[in-house]
């Protein structure tokens, strides 16, 4: 088990290095590599309601340097592996590039897999930065067809901001884990417990931004309307969820962290949703309700995976559905909407059910309202005129359409969790959902302010240094009251 | 005092970052900032001592701790293929945008986005 992890682990950089040698096999290799990724999440517990046991790896002299999977991270390895499936499939040979392209996503998969199986600060430092390269290469290289212009100004420059932003923030997270590693002599998550507010607080900043939680995920919304709508799929499928991953997974070791985590997840949530109800294109609707989701992933972090892959298959379904115009793009918009929204049956539901499930009464209560507000945003999606232009996704065929169906809708509609179909869960699902539906109808009807933030690069930078004054703040306070 | 120096550093840094008008100068401030964490990695390292962690038994030295100093090889060859990226960028962006004023920039593109929504 343990070879088969550390072969599992390293494939992907391998496989995308060698592929500069053999072009030709650029893009069978990144589905034969998602295909093994599916294969290794199943059989260590990825699947929803399947239970495995861990698995820990251990470096030589260690220094806290740790990997672990558990059943919780099967299930984002799981989406993870059908994203990056799907997404290959996308990127043939009518695409100038598509093979460059494959190859980042090769990348880009393994270093979020690393991510999330890392057990120590520094191993996600590492994996975290070599993400936003391979995401920055994504985004400013994009797909084009022959005829296409090359590469605009506006992707060049969302990528930019993007990698100005991440490593600003990775940086500041890099000064945390020094000072964990002077009071606790290794790099261990578990060694949180003992942190300085300060080391938690720089912590917290690199991997809010990273996962764009809360204000920080202000880069989010311009990066993902700017971004090829299948480039958008990945980053909305699975790499900001990494960041989400480890700082679900800190919050296990620190107790202080844990105490303030539902905050944030609150915060993140109604930020979110706020501006998605102002928005007006479908990306853009989009876009902010990424933002508001990652606060339902990291509301409960025992079930972080399992909301995790089924934002991740939807999110993905209804961006790429947004933009066809062949007839799978209802059943797709559908599918996806119904997910985000909860409808009892499907994948979404059940994570939603868990996750709220264990929560204090007012977080519950108010991640509920929230979930009216997505079921709004899900509507008005659904209600949006079709597509001017394509962007080029897909040829008259559509085949890969129909595989993006069948495997990220499909995925959608199988888990069946007995446990989230108590009375009281299916109460509120069905309210929130009539009343989500209701309100997502007489939307357009009603005058709307209109709430633009400024989102260049000094704001989204400049956020950080304010979450970091917040989280500062917030964990100093926790310590004093808990002084004696 | 190194550490205020230190600390002092990554500020001016970051203050760069956010208030530079032109986008090499915030790059630059960038660097700036990278540097002043991995100066405080070195010198949280030297906390203890500060001679080479080389080992030789008749040396009764205090050594600095070998560790953080391995680690922030790491980021120092980050931080460098970072720049190097964001500096390719710069150079396509330049095409269009020769003066790399952040804000002409930015108008820019808005104007494409209103275009868009």
């Amino acid at each position: 088990m343990i070879e088969l992890t550390l072969v599992w682990v390293a494939l992907p950089f391998l496989l995308a290095f060698a592929t500069y040698l053999v072009p030709a096999l650029t893009r069978p290799s990144a589905i034969a590599m998602a295909a093994l990724t599916v294969v290794y999440a199943v059989q260590h517990g990825g699947l929803p309601a399947a239970t495995a046991l861990p698995v820990e790896l251990k470096l030589l002299d260690h220094f806290g340097v740790t990997l672990r999977i558990d059943a919780n991270v099967a299930s984002m390895l799981l989406a993870h592996g059908l994203v990056t499936l799907v997404v290959a499939l996308y990127l043939d040979q009518r695409f100038v590039g598509s093979r460059f392209l494959a190859m980042q996503l090769l990348i880009v998969h393994g270093s979020a897999n690393a991510v999330i199986i890392s057990a120590d600060l520094i191993s996600v430092y590492v994996a975290l930065e070599v993400l936003s390269v391979g995401v920055f290469l994504l985004l400013t290289y994009g797909r084009r067809a022959e005829h296409q212009p090359r590469v605009g100004d506006r992707q060049l420059w969302v990528g930019l901001r993007y990698l100005f932003m991440s490593n600003v923030a990775m940086l500041f997270y890099l000064m945390g884990t020094v000072l964990v590693y002077v009071r606790t002599g290794s790099f261990a998550m578990s060694g949180l417990a003992a942190a300085t507010p300060t080391a938690l607080a720089l912590i917290t900043l690199g991997l809010l931004a990273k996962g764009a939680i809360f204000v920080a995920g202000l880069w989010l919304p311009l990066t993902y309307i700017s971004g090829d709508r299948v480039i958008v799929a990945v980053l909305s499928g699975f790499t900001t969820k990494a960041g989400a991953m480890a700082m679900a997974r800190c919050s296990e070791a620190s107790p202080v962290l844990a105490q303030w985590l539902p905050y944030l997840s609150a915060g993140s949530a109604v930020f979110g949703i706020a501006f998605a109800l102002m928005s007006k294109t479908p990306q853009r609707l989009l876009a902010w309700s990424s933002v508001s989701q990652m606060g339902f992933v990291i509301a409960a972090p025992q079930w972080a995976g399992l909301y995790g892959l089924a934002h991740g298959l939807a999110k993905p379904l209804l961006f790429i559905g947004a933009a066809v115009e062949n007839r799978w793009r209802w059943p797709m918009l559908i599918l996806g909407a119904a997910s985000l929204a909860g409808v009892p049956g499907g994948l979404g539901y059940g994570a939603k059910a868990l996750s709220l499930s264990g929560l204090t009464p007012w977080h519950e209560w108010l991640l509920t309202l929230v979930t009216i507000g997505t079921t709004c945003v899900g509507v008005r999606v659904l209600l949006a005129p079709s597509p001017q232009e394509t962007m080029g996704i897909t040829g008259k065929a559509g085949w890969q359409d129909k595989v993006a169906l069948l495997i990220w809708g499909g995925g959608l509609l199988w888990g069946w969790l007995p446990a989230a179909y108590s009375a009281d869960s299916l109460l509120k699902a069905l309210l929130s959902l009539s009343l989500g539906i209701l309100l997502g109808w007489f939307w357009e009807r009603v005058p709307q302010p209109q709430w633009r933030l400024d989102e260049g690069v000094e704001a989204v930078i400049g956020v950080l240094s304010l979450v970091l004054v917040l989280m500062l703040v917030l964990f100093a306070g926790v310590n004093h009251v808990a002084l004696p | 005092m190194s550490n205020a120096a230190i600390i002092i550093t990554i500020i001016l840094g970051f203050l760069g970052v956010v208030i530079k008008r032109n986008l090499i100068m915030k790059i630059i401030a960038m660097d700036v900032m990278s540097t002043g964490v991995i100066a405080f990695f070195v010198i949280w390292a030297a906390r203890r001592g500060v001679f080479t962690p080389i080992y030789k038994p008749w040396r009764e030295l205090a050594y600095a701790d070998p560790v953080p100093q391995g680690v922030i090889l790491t980021a120092i060859v980050i931080g460098l293929s970072v720049q190097a990226l964001m500096l390719v960028g710069v150079m396509k962006l330049a095409r269009n945008h020769p003066t790399l004023e952040v804000e002409s920039i930015e108008q820019a593109i808005a104007a494409d986005a209103n275009a868009d929504d």
